[in-house]
C-alpha cells in the first residue's frame, strides 16, 4: 500500500531517456511544467498529451507503474474537480437546492484535473528515469552560478542526494513497522479522522527513532571515508552534454514554442467548440 | 491450532519488470500444539510465508486455513485472526514506541478491546514469561534498554495477546550466545505454559534440530523437504547444495564417518556426540587392550 508512492522513485531501465544529461532533463521538466500553465485550451492539452506520450514510451517505464503514482493524490484531484464543478458561475445546466453545475464549471473541472494529472505524471517521470545521484549532480551543476554568491551548492546537493536516497528506505521501514503494529492488532483503516491520526503514533515514533539511527550510521560511514565537503572534490562520472542531449533540447524548444503559439492563436477555440458540442 | 496451507503463491510487484515470485505453490499443514521450524537460506521466502499466516500479506493465489477459519476469505475479520496468531517479526525491537515498557506491552491487548484489569494481568504475565522483572522494568522507557532486553519487551508485546499460534521470525538474530539461549528457553517455557503451536524461523541448525518436532526446508519460494530433524538432516550433500548445513554434532559425526569411523546416524546435540565418541573411544581402547 505504502509502496504505491512513485514520486521520488527510480525505475531502472535502459532507454534513451534514462541516458540523457540530467541537467537537460531538469530544465526540460521545468519548461514542461511552465507549458502546462501556458496552454489554455484542450488543443494545447493535445500537444501536452502527445509530448508526454512520446516521452513515456521512449522511457520504457510501464504506464501502469506511472499511473500507480496517481493513486495517493486521487483525493486531491477529485477535490479539485468537484470544487471547480460546483463553484464556477455561468450557464446553469443542472441545479439542486444550492448546488448547481454550470457549463463553464464542467469545463474548468476537467481542465484543472487534467492539469494536475499532467503535472504529477510529468514530474514523476524525472525521478523515474534519473538516478538520484545523477539528479543531484545535475542540480549541483545547474546551481554553479550561485556558488560565487556563497551558496554551498555541493552541500545542498549532497543533502538532497541523501534525502532522495532515503525515501525508499524510509518507505520500506514504514511498511515494516506498519506490519509489525498490525500484527499487534493496530487498525489504520477504520474510525474517525482523529482515531486514525492517533493510530499513526505507533508508526511515527519508531520511524523517527529509526531515521535518527540511520542518519547516525550514515554520518559515521561518511566520516570513516574521510568525507569533508565539496572543497577540491572531483567527480568519477563528470556530466557531459552530448549530441543526443542537443537533439532533445531542440525538441523541447519546439514543443515550448508550439505551446506558446497555441496560447497566442488558439485561445478562443475551446469556447467555440464547447458551444458547438452543447448546441 | 492447526494450520492448512494450500497452493500458496505470492508475487511481489506483480506485473512490473522487477517482480519476484517469493512463494511458489507452497502447501503444508501443521497440527495443533506442534513445534515447527522453518529453515532456508537468505531470500528463500521464509518471512514472506509467515506473514501470510496472520493475514498481513495477501496471497497472489492459494488458501490458508487457521483452525476452522479460512483467513484468505474476504469476509474474515482480520482482528479475529490476529488475536489468535501472534507474529514476532525479525528485529522486533524496532517496533517499540510507547513511553514505558508497561504501555508498550499493553498495546496489543488494548487493541483487542480488553478490560483494564485483564490488560494489567496480561502485561505482568507476559513480562514474567520473557524473564523481565515487572517491578524493575515496567516503568522504564523501552528506548533505554539493551538490545536483548528490548527484544524481550517486543516479544512480550506479542505474547500478551495470548495467541494460540506463536510465530517467531529469527528471534535470536544478532544476540550474544547468552541471550540467544535465554530467548530459546523462553520460547520453550512459553510453549509449555500456554500449550500454543509454535513456528520458528531460524538460521541456526543446532537450535532447530534440538527444539522442533518437524522442520520445513525452503529454497526459492518452495518447501523442498519436510520432516523430523533426524530425517531432514540425513541429506548432507543436498542441504549443502541449497546453502544450508548440518547441526554441529551431526557435521562432526559425518566428517568422522568419512575418515573411517562407524556411522553414527544423525546427531542433534553435543550430548549425543559425546555419548557416541565415548562409545567409540571406549571401544577403541578395549580393542587396543585386546591386541596387547
Ligand atoms: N517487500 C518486498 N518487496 C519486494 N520484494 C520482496 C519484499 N520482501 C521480500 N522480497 C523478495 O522476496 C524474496 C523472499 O524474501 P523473504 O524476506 O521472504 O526471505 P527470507 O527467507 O525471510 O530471507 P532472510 O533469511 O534474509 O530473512 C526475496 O527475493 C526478496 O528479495
Ligand atoms: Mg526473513
Amino acid at each position: 500500500m505504502i509502496r504505491d508512492i512513485t514520486l521520488g522513485q527510480y525505475y531502472p531501465e535502459y532507454s534513451i531517456i534514462h541516458k540523457l544529461d540530467p541537467r537537460l532533463k531538469i530544465v526540460a521538466i521545468l519548461f514542461y511544467i511552465a507549458s502546462l500553465f501556458v496552454v489554455k485550451d484542450f488543443c494545447g492539452y493535445l500537444l501536452v498529451m502527445l509530448a508526454l506520450g512520446i516521452f513515456i514510451s521512449l522511457s520504457k517505464v510501464p504506464l501502469r507503474f506511472i499511473l500507480r503514482g496517481l493513486k495517493p493524490i486521487m483525493i486531491i484531484i477529485m477535490f479539485t474537480f468537484l470544487l471547480n464543478m460546483f463553484m464556477t458561475s455561468g450557464e446553469i445546466l443542472w441545479q439542486w437546492k444550492f448546488l448547481k453545475i454550470t457549463q463553464e464549471g464542467i469545463y474548468n473541472a476537467v481542465f484543472m484535473a487534467l492539469r494536475l494529472v499532467f503535472l504529477i505524471l510529468g514530474s514523476s517521470m524525472l525521478t523515474l528515469t534519473t538516478k538520484p545521484i545523477k539528479l543531484t549532480d545535475g542540480i549541483e551543476s545547474l546551481l554553479k552560478p550561485f556558488k560565487k554568491m556563497g551558496l554551498p551548492t555541493h552541500e545542498l546537493a549532497m543533502m538532497m542526494t541523501i534525502a532522495l536516497r532515503f525515501i525508499p528506505t524510509l518507505l520500506e521501514e514504514t511498511d515494516k513497522i506498519m506490519k509489525a503494529q498490525m500484527a499487534r492488532g493496530a487498525d489504520f483503516e477504520t474510525g474517525s479522522i482523529f482515531r486514525r491520526a492517533k493510530a499513526m503514533v505507533p508508526i511515527l515514533v519508531p520511524l523517527f527513532v529509526g531515521a535518527f539511527r540511520i542518519a547516525q550510521d550514515l554520518a559515521m560511514a561518511m566520516e570513516a571515508r574521510c568525507y569533508r565537503g565539496g572543497e577540491g572534490r572531483t567527480k568519477l562520472n563528470a556530466l557531459k552534454f552530448k549530441r543526443k542531449d542537443a537533439v532533445a533540447a531542440l525538441i523541447m524548444a519546439v514543443y515550448f514554442a508550439l505551446a506558446i503559439l497555441d496560447r497566442v492563436f488558439l485561445e478562443g477555440l475551446d469556447a467555440v467548440l464547447v458551444h458547438l458540442v452543447i448546441k | 491450532m492447526s494450520i492448512t496451507v494450500e497452493q500458496l503463491t505470492h508475487v511481489y510487484n506483480s506485473g512490473l519488470a522487477y517482480e519476484t515470485k517469493a512463494l511458489d505453490e507452497v502447501s503444508f499443514s501443521v497440527e495443533s500444539g506442534e513445534f515447527v521450524a522453518i529453515i532456508g537460506h537468505t531470500g528463500s521466502g521464509k518471512s514472506t510465508l509467515i506473514q501470510h499466516l496472520n493475514g498481513i500479506l495477501k496471497p497472489t493465489s492459494g488458501t490458508i486455513r487457521i483452525g476452522e477459519t479460512e483467513i484468505t476469505d474476504k469476509k474474515t475479520k482480520m482482528v479475529d485472526v490476529r488475536k489468535r496468531v501472534g507474529l514476532v517479526f525479525q528485529y522486533p525491537e524496532y517496533q517499540l514506541f510507547e513511553e514505558t515498557v508497561q504501555e508498550d506491552v499493553a498495546f496489543g491487548p488494548k487493541n483487542l478491546g480488553l478490560e483494564k484489569d485483564e490488560i494489567d494481568a496480561r502485561v505482568r504475565r507476559s513480562l514474567s514469561l520473557v524473564g523481565l522483572d515487572y517491578e524493575q522494568f515496567a516503568q522504564r522507557s523501552p528506548f533505554e534498554l539493551s538490545g536483548g532486553q528490548k527484544r524481550r519487551v517486543a516479544i512480550a508485546g506479542v505474547i500478551a495477546m495470548e495467541p494460540e499460534l506463536l510465530i517467531l521470525d529469527e528471534p535470536t538474530a544478532g544476540l550474544d550466545p547468552g541471550s540467544h539461549l535465554e530467548v530459546l528457553d523462553m520460547v520453550t517455557s512459553i510453549r509449555e505454559r500456554t500449550g500454543c503451536t509454535v513456528i520458528l524461523v531460524s538460521h541456526n541448525m543446532n537450535d532447530v534440530a534440538q527444539m522442533a518436532d518437524r522442520i520445513f526446508i525452503m529454497d526459492s519460494g518452495r518447501i523442498v523437504r519436510s520432516g523430523p530433524p533426524r530425517e531432514v538432516f540425513k541429506e548432507r550433500d543436498y542441504l549443502k547444495s541449497i546453502g544450508l548445513g548440518l547441526p554441529q554434532a551431526a557435521e562432526v559425526a559425518a566428517v568422522l564417518e568419512e575418515a573411517g569411523m562407524p556411522a553414527a546416524g544423525v546427531l542433534v546435540s553435543s550430548q549425543e556426540l559425546v555419548t557416541y565418541l565415548t562409545a567409540q573411544l571406549g571401544g577403541a581402547a578395549t580393542q587396543g587392550e585386546a591386541e596387547r
